[in-house]
C-alpha cells in the first residue's frame, strides 16, 4: 500500500498540472465570460465549465508518458502506478465537483454575479439534487481523464502506428454504425433515446464507459515497457 | 554466498535481430561486477529485463530467488540507474530526491545532501534544464543513497569530467565499505573502473563471451612481442585473442596463464612478456576483426 501512496505524492509533486492549470484555465474562461457578460443585458449560457472537463483529458493522456517510465524504472509495479494514479485522479475529481459546487452555489446566491451570467449552473447537468450534481461532474472529469490515459497506455504499448491503427478501427466503426443508421432509417429513434436520457442514466453510462476505459488502460499498461 | 541474481539461458529476440542471447550468470552478494562490453552488446537489455522492464523472450531468470515481474519484494531491493532515465518534465533535482524515498526503503537523506554538495547540483533547477553531466549525476546520487541491495548503473558518467567520475569511484567504494551491497557497473570506460571490479562479465553481440573473477583476470593474458617468426612459434597451441604484425616485428595477446616453462622459453627465444590491461583485453575479445581464434598447431 506504501508504493500506492509514493505514487499518488509523486503525482501530486508537480502540482502545477494537477492542481492549479485546471482552475488556471477555468478562470480565464470564466474571465471571459465575465467581460462578455458584463458588456451585454441579456442571461448568458456558457459552456465555459466544459474546459477544465476537457483539461481532465488533456492530463490523462500526458501523464503517461510523463510519469510511467519514471516510476517503472524507480521500482514501482505496474499495478502500484496504475492504482496510485487512479487515486490521484480520483481524489482531484473529489476536490474539484466538491469546488465546483460551492462555486455553483455562490453563483446562485449573487442572483448570477449580478449580471445573469449562468457558469456553473448549467441547464441539465445542475437541474438535480446536490448528489446528482456531485456525481455527474465527478464522473465526466473520470470518464475523460481515463479516456485520455487509455489513448497514453495504446501509445506506450504499441506506439504512434497502433494509435493510428486503434483510431482507424474506431473510425470505421463509427462510420458503419453511422451508415446503419441511415440505411435503416432510425435516426429519429436515436435522437428520441439520446434525448430521453436523464442526468443520471447519463452518468451511470459513462460509469460503465469508464470502467472500459480502466480495464483497457491497465491490460495495456500491464505489458508496456519502460 | 547468496545468489542474489540467476540467469540460465536468457534471450530476448527482437523479430529475428538477437539481442540476448543464450546468456546464463549468477551474481553473488556484496560485490562489484563489472559488465561490460560494446555499445549494443546487449547490457542494457540485460539489466532492463533484470528489473522487469522489458519482458524476456525465453530463459529463466531469478532475483533475490524470484521472478521480479510484478513482484514488490524484488522491486523494493533494486535501484537502476538508467543511462537514459527519464523524469517527469516539471521535476526539479529537489522533487526527484524528495520522491525517491518513497520507493527506496534503505534511502539516506543525508548521504543525498552529502552528494549533491559534492557534484554541485543545483536543486531548485528543472531536470530538463540539467546539463547531461548534471543528469548523470543525480543518476549517481539517486543510486548511491538508495543503498538498495542491488544496485545497478548503465553507464553512470556519461558527460561527468574527470573530477566528478573520480568522486563517483571515492564514494561509491566508500559507502561500499560501509554498507556492502552487490553493485553492477555497465560501462565501456573500462580502464577507469577495472580497479573496483571483483568480477567481470563480458558481453558482446548477446552472448557472453566471459564471466571471471578480475583478481584472475588480471594475470590470466599476456602480450608476447618480438620477432614474428619467433612468436609464431611461441604461439603454437594457445588461445590467441589478439595478433599485429608489424614489419618483421609481431605482438601477440595470448589468454591463459603462462607457466614458468613457458617465459623461460619465452626469454629463450628473446620474446618479451608484458601485462594487458582488463581493457585491452575486453577490446581484443569483441574488436571488429574476429573474437579469438586457436592458433594452428
Amino acid at each position: 500500500m506504501s508504493r500506492v501512496t509514493g505514487i499518488v505524492k509523486t503525482h501530486l509533486t508537480d502540482r502545477l498540472s494537477w492542481l492549479m492549470l485546471p482552475w488556471i484555465i477555468l478562470g480565464s474562461s470564466f474571465a471571459v465570460n465575465v467581460i462578455i457578460g458584463s458588456l451585454i443585458d441579456e442571461e448568458i449560457k456558457t459552456g465555459g465549465l466544459a474546459s477544465i472537463f476537457i483539461y481532465m483529458m488533456v492530463i490523462g493522456i500526458v501523464s503517461v508518458g510523463q510519469t510511467y517510465p519514471f516510476l517503472i524504472s524507480f521500482g514501482a509495479r505496474r499495478k502500484d502506478y496504475f492504482l496510485g494514479t487512479s487515486a490521484t485522479i480520483a481524489l482531484v475529481s473529489v476536490g474539484t465537483a466538491i469546488a465546483l459546487l460551492l462555486v455553483g452555489y455562490v453563483e446562485r446566491a449573487t442572483d448570477y454575479w449580478g449580471i445573469g451570467l449562468h457558469f456553473f449552473n448549467v441547464p441539465y447537468l445542475t437541474d438535480g439534487s446536490l448528489l446528482s450534481q456531485f456525481w455527474i461532474f465527478f464522473i465526466i472529469m473520470m470518464n475523460l481523464f481515463f479516456c485520455g490515459f487509455a489513448i497514453g497506455a495504446v501509445y506506450r504499448k504499441v506506439g504512434r502506428n497502433g494509435l493510428f491503427g486503434v483510431f482507424i478501427v474506431l473510425g470505421l466503426a463509427l462510420t458503419v454504425a453511422f451508415y446503419l443508421t441511415t440505411y435503416f432509417d432510425k435516426w429519429g429513434q436515436v435522437l428520441d433515446w439520446v434525448v430521453g436520457i436523464s442526468v443520471l442514466e447519463l452518468a451511470n453510462g459513462l460509469l460503465v464507459l469508464t470502467l472500459v476505459y480502466v480495464a483497457a488502460s491497465y491490460g495495456l499498461l500491464r505489458k508496456a515497457t519502460a | 554466498m547468496t545468489k542474489i541474481v540467476e540467469v540460465s539461458g536468457l534471450s530476448k529476440h527482437y523479430g529475428k535481430v538477437k539481442a540476448v542471447d543464450n546468456v546464463s550468470f549468477t551474481l553473488e552478494e556484496g560485490k562489484i561486477y563489472g559488465l561490460l562490453g560494446r555499445n549494443g552488446a546487449g547490457k542494457t537489455t540485460i539489466m532492463h529485463m533484470l528489473t522487469a522492464q522489458i519482458f524476456k523472450t525465453s530463459g529463466e531468470l531469478k532475483v533475490f530467488g524470484e521472478e521480479p515481474y510484478e513482484n514488490e519484494k524484488v522491486l523494493n531491493r533494486i535501484c537502476f540507474i538508467k543511462e537514459s532515465q527519464k523524469y517527469p518534465e516539471t521535476f526539479r533535482v529537489k522533487d526527484v530526491l524528495n520522491v525517491s524515498p518513497l520507493f527506496f526503503p534503505n534511502w539516506d537523506k543525508e548521504l543525498a545532501m552529502a552528494l549533491v554538495e559534492d557534484f554541485r547540483l543545483p536543486l531548485k533547477r528543472r531536470m530538463k534544464k540539467l546539463s547531461r553531466g548534471m543528469l548523470s549525476a543525480v543518476g549517481i546520487v539517486v543510486g548511491l543513497a538508495s543503498r538498495a541491495p542491488l544496485t545497478i548503473f548503465d553507464e553512470p558518467y556519461l558527460g561527468l569530467d574527470a573530477v566528478a567520475r573520480n568522486l563517483f569511484y571515492d564514494r561509491l567504494l566508500q559507502d561500499y565499505a560501509e554498507y556492502p551491497r552487490t553493485i553492477v557497473l555497465s560501462t565501456h570506460l573500462i580502464d577507469e573502473v577495472s580497479q573496483l571490479l571483483e568480477h567481470v562479465l563480458v558481453i558482446d553481440g548477446g552472448k557472453l563471451l566471459l564471466d571471471e573473477e578480475a583478481e584472475t583476470l588480471r594475470g590470466n593474458a599476456s602480450n608476447v612481442v618480438g620477432a614474428a617468426s619467433k612468436v609464431e612459434d611461441f604461439l603454437a597451441g594457445k588461445r590467441i585473442i589478439h595478433r599485429a604484425p608489424f614489419g618483421g616485428l609481431m605482438s601477440a595477446t595470448v589468454l591463459g596463464q603462462l607457466s614458468a616453462q613457458e617465459r623461460m622459453r619465452a626469454t629463450e627465444l628473446g620474446l618479451e612478456i608484458g601485462p594487458v590491461s582488463l581493457q585491452q583485453m575486453v577490446v581484443h575479445m569483441t574488436g571488429g576483426n574476429g573474437n579469438s581464434e586457436e592458433a594452428a598447431q
